[in-house]
C-alpha cells in the first residue's frame, strides 16, 4: 500500500490518509481483507504523528470503510456494489472540479471541453484489475 | 503488536499535563505573559509558536517553575509550579535555547555525570542517541559546535525516558539532515512511551508534521490553542478572479480576514467552519459575479495570520494538488 | 543501571571539584596554610617544634593562635573554593530540572569535613590540649559551612553580617579572637563544639533551602541578566555609562588608543568599576595581614595572571593587528602601573602607621618590601603574556597561567636575593635602580613580543 502525503500541505494529513486511502479502495486497489499496516508503522514510515493516521483510521473506521476485530489487525471492510460505485463517482468529481473550473476561466465551451475529456480517456491506458461494474 | 484503537479515541484524558490559568506574568517594565490559560493534554504533541520575544521560553520555564507567575495559577503534573519538587523534575526533560552545560567536562563524562541524578536513566538509550545523531563522546563539551550542543541537550533530555519533554529551539542549529534524524528520534520516542511533548520552534516546515497541536503566542497573549487539523479546516485561502465587474476594494463579509489584490484579481483569507465558509462563497460568488477558487493553509501560511500581523507577505507558489 | 546508594551521591560533588586548577588552588592554601614561617615569620618552626621562642613571646599562646587561625582560614577557604566549584553547576538553566541536586552534594560536603576536622583537630592536640582540640574540630565544620555559603550569604544580611564580621577578626586579629575565646572554650567546650556543630548543620540547611527563589536567581533567569553582550563596536551599558563607546557626535572615524583602553576599562567590569583600584588595596591588605613578606608576591603575581584590563577577542573591532598589539601591551602596563602605585601606597601607609606586618604581631624581619614589589612588577609581563590568547573562562584561564605565573613568582622572589648576591651588596637603592631597568627591558619584550603574536595568530577561538 502506498501512500505518498504531504505533512506540509494546508490539508491536513489526517484528511490526505483518509482521501487517498478511499481512492484505493474505491479503485479497487486495496480490495476487503487487506490488511493495513498499523498506526505506529504508517505512522513512521510517513514521519508523522501517529495521533494522525489514528484519526483517519478513526474516520475510516467509523464510515464503515476499515473494520477492526480486537486483537487483529485493521482490514479493509467489504463494500456493497453500490457503497463502491458512489464512492468512485465521489472521486471522480473530486479530480474534475478544478478541471470544470479551469475550462470555464479559458473560456472553453462546454462541448469542446467535453470532448477534450473523451479525448484523454481513449488515451489513458485503462488498468487490467478494474472491471467496470 | 499495538492495539490500534488505543490511540484511536482523542484523549479522554482526567488530567492535563500541564495547565496555565489567567497567568500573567511582567518584569519591571514589560509585559511577557498575558492573562495566559491553557491546557496541554497527556499524550500531545504541542507546537509552541510566535514571533521573536512572544514569551515561548517565559512560558516554558513557567513549566518548569524556573519562573513564577505575578499573578494566576500554573501547575504541572498537577502540582503547582512553586512547589515541584525532585520527583516531578525528575519525569520531565528540558531542552533549553542557549543551553549552557559544564563546558570543562568531555561528553561522556557530562552523560555519566547527569545519569547520577535519575533513577529511570537509560544507558543503552544514550549510547544509541548518540550514535544515531553522530555526536562524539570524546570531545570537550566547550569545544562542540553549536548544533552539537543541541544534540548533546537533547540527548540528555530523552535519555531518562521523561513524560513530559521540553523543547526550546531544539532545532535551530542543526542541518537539515540531523534536524530530520531529530525529528524522527523524537516521533519514535512518542511511539513507544506515553507521554507530551511541547516544542517551541520557528521551523514550522519541520515541526508541522509532528505535532498535533498548536499554540500560538503574540505579545504574551495566546491567539490560538487548537488542534492543527481543526485550525487548519478553519481557514482558507480563497483566490478570487472577476468574471467580467471590477472587484471591490475591501470585502465587509464577516470571516474575511484578510484581503489583498485588485481590480481583477484578490487573495482572501477566509475563517470559519467549512459549511459557513462554503455558503459564504456561494453567496458572494452569485453577488459579485466571480470565481472563488478554494485553497487550504499550511502552518506557515497561517503563522502571520495567527499572530496578527497585518501586513500581507509575498506569494509564493504552492503546487496545487 | 546506577545505584542511589550512599556512595554514588558524593560523586555529586567530587567530579565537580576534580579539575586540576582547583586542586592546584587547594594545593597552594595548604602549602601556605601550613608552612608556618608564612604566619609566624622565624617564630614558626620554634613553635611547631616546641622549643623556646626567639622573639620572648609566649609559645603557648602563638601555638593557640596559629591553630585558631588554621581552623578557620583552611575551612573557609576550602568551602569556598568548592562551593564555587558547585556553584558552576547550579548558575546553569539545566541544573534546574536535576533531581535534588542540591541535597546530593551534601554527602559530598560530609565527606570532605571528615578529614577535614581531623587534619585541624589533630594540629591542635599536638599543641593545645584535648578540650581545644574537639572545639577547633568542631569550628572547622562551622567554618566550612560559611565557606560554603559564602556566594549564597549575600541573600540573607541577618545571617551573613554577624558571621563576616567575626570571620574578619578571626583571620586579621586572632589575638583578639583567641582573647574572646580562649576563656569561652576553656570553661565551657562542650557548649561551644555543639554550637558550632549546630550551626553548622543550620548553614548546611540553609545551603539546601536557599529557597526557590534564590535558587532560580542562582540560576540566572530573568530579562535582567543580559550579559554585556558586544555588537559591532556597540557596548552594552555598563553602570549607566553611555552606552556607545564609539558613537561620538563629531562622528570621528579614527578612534584613539585611550577610546580603545576605555573600551576595554568597560569590558572589564566584572571587576566591577572601582575593582581595578580596589583589587589592587584589597589584596596588599589581605597579603600583608595574612602572610609575610613574600606573601604579597603571591597574591599579585596570581592577580596579574588574571583577567585585567582587557578587550575582548571575540569581538570584531575595526582594528587592525598592530594596533590591537598596542592596546593589549598598553592595557597590561596600565594594570601594572595601577597595582604598582596601590600597593606602594597601602605598604607606604601601613609603614607610617607601624601597622605590625604579621597577626601573630611579630614584626617581619626579613625582606624590604620595596624590592620585591619591585621584581613583581618588573616581571609581570611573564604573567601577563597569556593574556593575549584572548579572555578565557576563569577554569581555562588558572589552568593555562599556571606556568607563567609560577615562573614569575619564583623569578621575583629570586630576583633580588640573587642580584643581592651576585653583586656583593650594592645596596638598596642600586637594586632597585636594576630592577627598573629590568622592568623597563622586560616591557619592550613584551611589546615587540605582542606585536610579533598578533600579526601571525587567529583572533577568534575556533570550535
Amino acid at each position: 500500500m502506498l501512500i505518498l502525503i504531504d505533512a506540509n500541505h494546508g490539508v491536513p494529513a489526517y484528511r490526505q490518509i483518509v482521501d487517498q486511502l478511499r481512492f484505493q479502495i474505491a479503485s479497487g486497489r486495496l480490495p476487503a481483507g487487506t490488511e493495513l499496516p498499523s498506526t505506529r508503522a504508517l505512522a513512521q514510515q510517513l514521519g508523522i504523528n501517529p495521533m494522525t493516521v489514528s484519526k483517519a483510521y478513526g474516520l475510516l473506521e467509523a464510515e464503515g470503510l476499515l473494520r477492526h476485530r480486537p486483537g487483529l489487525a485493521l482490514t479493509v471492510a467489504p463494500q456493497s456494489v453500490a457503497q463502491v460505485e458512489e464512492e468512485r463517482e465521489a472521486r471522480l468529481r473530486a479530480a474534475l472540479e478544478p478541471a470544470a473550473l479551469a475550462a470555464r476561466q479559458l473560456g472553453l465551451s462546454k462541448t469542446r471541453a467535453v470532448a477534450l475529456f473523451r479525448q484523454l480517456l481513449s488515451e489513458t491506458p485503462v488498468a487490467e484489475e478494474n472491471a467496470d461494474a | 503488536m499495538r492495539d490500534v484503537t488505543s490511540r484511536d479515541t482523542p484523549m479522554l484524558t482526567a488530567e492535563s499535563v500541564l495547565s496555565f490559568t489567567h497567568v500573567h506574568k511582567s518584569f519591571k517594565s514589560t509585559t511577557a505573559l498575558s492573562d495566559v490559560s491553557l491546557e496541554v493534554p497527556r499524550g500531545t504533541i504541542v507546537g509552541l509558536v510566535g514571533r521573536n520575544g512572544c514569551g515561548k521560553t517565559t512560558l516554558l520555564h513557567h513549566v518548569t517553575g524556573l519562573m513564577l507567575p505575578t499573578s494566576g495559577t500554573c501547575t504541572t503534573f498537577g502540582v503547582s509550579t512553586n512547589a515541584l519538587g525532585a520527583r516531578e523534575h525528575a519525569r520531565m526533560g528540558v531542552v533549553h535555547q542557549h543551553a549552557k552545560l559544564l563546558g570543562w567536562m568531555r561528553v561522556e563524562q557530562l552523560l555519566q555525570y547527569i545519569a547520577t541524578f535519575y533513577e529511570s536513566w537509560d544507558v543503552s538509550l544514550s549510547q544509541q542517541l548518540t550514535d544515531r545523531l553522530q555526536l562524539s563522546r570524546d570531545g570537550k563539551v566547550a569545544e562542540l559546535s553549536p548544533g552539537n550542543v543541541q544534540k548533546l541537550s537533547l540527548v540528555l533530555a530523552l535519555s531518562h525516558r521523561p513524560e513530559l519533554l521540553l523543547l526550546d529551539e531544539p532545532l535551530s542549529d542543526l542541518d537539515p539532515t540531523a534536524r530530520q534524524d531529530v525529528l524522527a528520534i523524537l516521533l519514535e520516542y512518542f511511539s513507544a512511551r506515553e507521554c507530551t511533548i511541547v516544542i517551541s520552534s520557528h521551523l514550522l516546515h519541520d515541526i508541522e508534521p509532528m505535532v498535533n497541536r498548536i499554540i500560538c503566542l503574540e505579545q504574551g497573549r495566546v491567539t490560538a490553542n487548537a488542534d492543527l487539523d481543526t485550525l487548519k479546516e478553519s481557514y482558507a485561502e480563497w483566490i478570487v478572479t472577476t468574471r467580467g465587474t471590477p472587484l471591490p476594494l475591501s470585502w465587509s463579509e464577516p470571516g474575511i480576514v484578510r484581503a489583498q489584490g485588485d481590480a481583477s484579481q484578490a487573495r482572501l483569507i477566509v475563517r470559519g467552519e467549512l459549511a459557513t465558509r462554503e455558503s459564504l462563497r456561494v453567496s458572494m460568488a452569485s453577488r459579485y459575479d466571480i470565481d472563488i477558487e478554494s485553497r487550504a493553509l499550511n502552518l506557515e501560511r497561517l503563522f502571520p495570520v495567527l499572530t496578527g500581523d497585518r501586513t500581507t507577505p509575498p506569494e509564493r507558489a504552492h503546487a496545487i494538488r | 543501571m546506577r545505584s542511589d546508594s550512599l556512595l554514588a551521591a558524593p560523586n555529586t560533588l567530587f567530579r565537580l571539584c576534580v579539575r586540576w586548577y582547583a586542586l592546584a588552588a587547594v594545593w597552594f592554601m595548604l602549602m601556605a596554610t601550613f608552612s608556618p614561617a608564612l604566619f609566624l615569620g622565624d617564630d614558626g618552626f620554634d613553635v611547631l617544634a616546641g622549643q623556646a621562642l626567639t622573639s620572648g613571646r609566649d609559645a603557648t599562646l602563638l601555638a593557640r593562635q596559629l591553630m585558631l587561625q588554621i581552623g578557620v582560614t583552611l575551612p573557609l577557604v576550602i568551602g569556598a573554593l568548592v562551593s564555587g566549584a558547585a556553584t558552576e553547576l547550579l548558575r546553569t538553566p539545566m541544573s534546574w530540572t536535576l533531581p535534588r541536586v542540591r541535597r546530593r552534594m551534601l554527602s559530598g560536603h560530609a565527606l570532605l569535613l571528615l578529614p577535614l576536622t581531623v587534619v585541624v583537630g589533630y594540629g591542635a592536640l599536638a599543641r593545645t590540649d584535648v578540650h581545644t582540640a574537639v572545639v577547633a574540630a568542631c569550628a572547622a565544620t562551622f567554618w566550612y559551612a560559611v565557606g560554603v555559603n559564602w556566594l549564597t550569604m549575600g541573600h540573607r544580611p541577618v545571617v551573613s553580617y554577624p558571621v563576616i564580621c567575626v570571620a574578619i577578626i578571626a583571620l586579621f586579629r586572632p589575638s583578639w579572637y583567641a582573647a574572646a575565646m580562649a576563656p569561652t572554650v576553656a570553661s565551657w567546650p562542650i557548649t561551644i563544639a555543639v554550637g558550632a556543630l549546630v550551626s553548622a548543620l543550620g548553614l548546611g540547611l540553609l545551603l539546601q533551602h536557599t529557597g526557590a527563589a534564590s535558587g532560580r536567581a542562582a540560576v540566572g533567569v530573568g530579562m535582567r541578566t543580559q550579559r554585556l553582550g558586544l555588537v559591532g563596536v556597540t557596548i552594552g551599558p555598563a553602570f549607566g555609562r553611555r552606552t556607545a563607546v564609539f558613537s561620538r557626535a563629531d562622528g570621528s572615524v579614527r578612534h584613539t588608543l585611550t577610546d580603545w583602553v576605555e573600551a576595554a576599562f568597560i569590558e572589564s567590569s566584572w571587576s566591577t568599576r572601582a575593582g581595578l583600584l580596589g583589587r589592587g588595596a584589597i589584596l596588599t591588605l589581605l597579603s600583608t595581614f595574612l602572610y609575610v613578606a613574600n606573601g604579597q608576591i603571591g597574591i599579585l603575581g596570581f592577580s596579574f595572571a588574571q583577567h585585567g584590563l582587557q578587550l575582548s577577542g571575540q569581538v570584531v573591532y575595526p582594528l587592525s593587528r598592530p594596533e590591537r598589539a598596542n592596546i593589549q601591551f598598553l592595557c597590561c602596563l596600565i594594570d601594572v602601573v595601577i597595582l604598582g602605585v596601590v600597593t606602594t601606597a597601602v605598604m607606604t601607609a601601613l609603614e607610617m602607621l607601624h601597622v605590625p606586618r604579621t597577626l601573630m604581631g611579630v614584626p617581619s624581619t626579613s625582606v624590604d618590601w620595596r624590592l620585591d614589589l619591585m621584581a613583581v612588577l618588573a616581571l609581570a609581563p611573564i604573567a601577563q603574556w597569556f593574556r593575549a590568547l584572548g579572555p578565557l573562562t576563569v577554569g581555562r584561564a588558572m589552568t593555562v597561567a599556571i606556568v607563567p605565573m609560577t615562573l614569575m613568582m619564583v623569578g621575583a622572589l629570586m630576583l633580588p636575593r640573587g642580584l643581592d648576591a651576585l653583586l656583593g651588596h650594592p645596596g638598596r637603592g642600586v637594586l632597585l635602580l636594576i630592577l627598573v631597568a629590568i622592568g623597563v627591558g622586560m616591557q619592550v619584550l613584551h611589546y615587540v613580543a605582542l606585536h610579533y603574536v598578533y600579526a601571525r595568530r587567529d583572533l577568534v577561538r575556533s570550535i
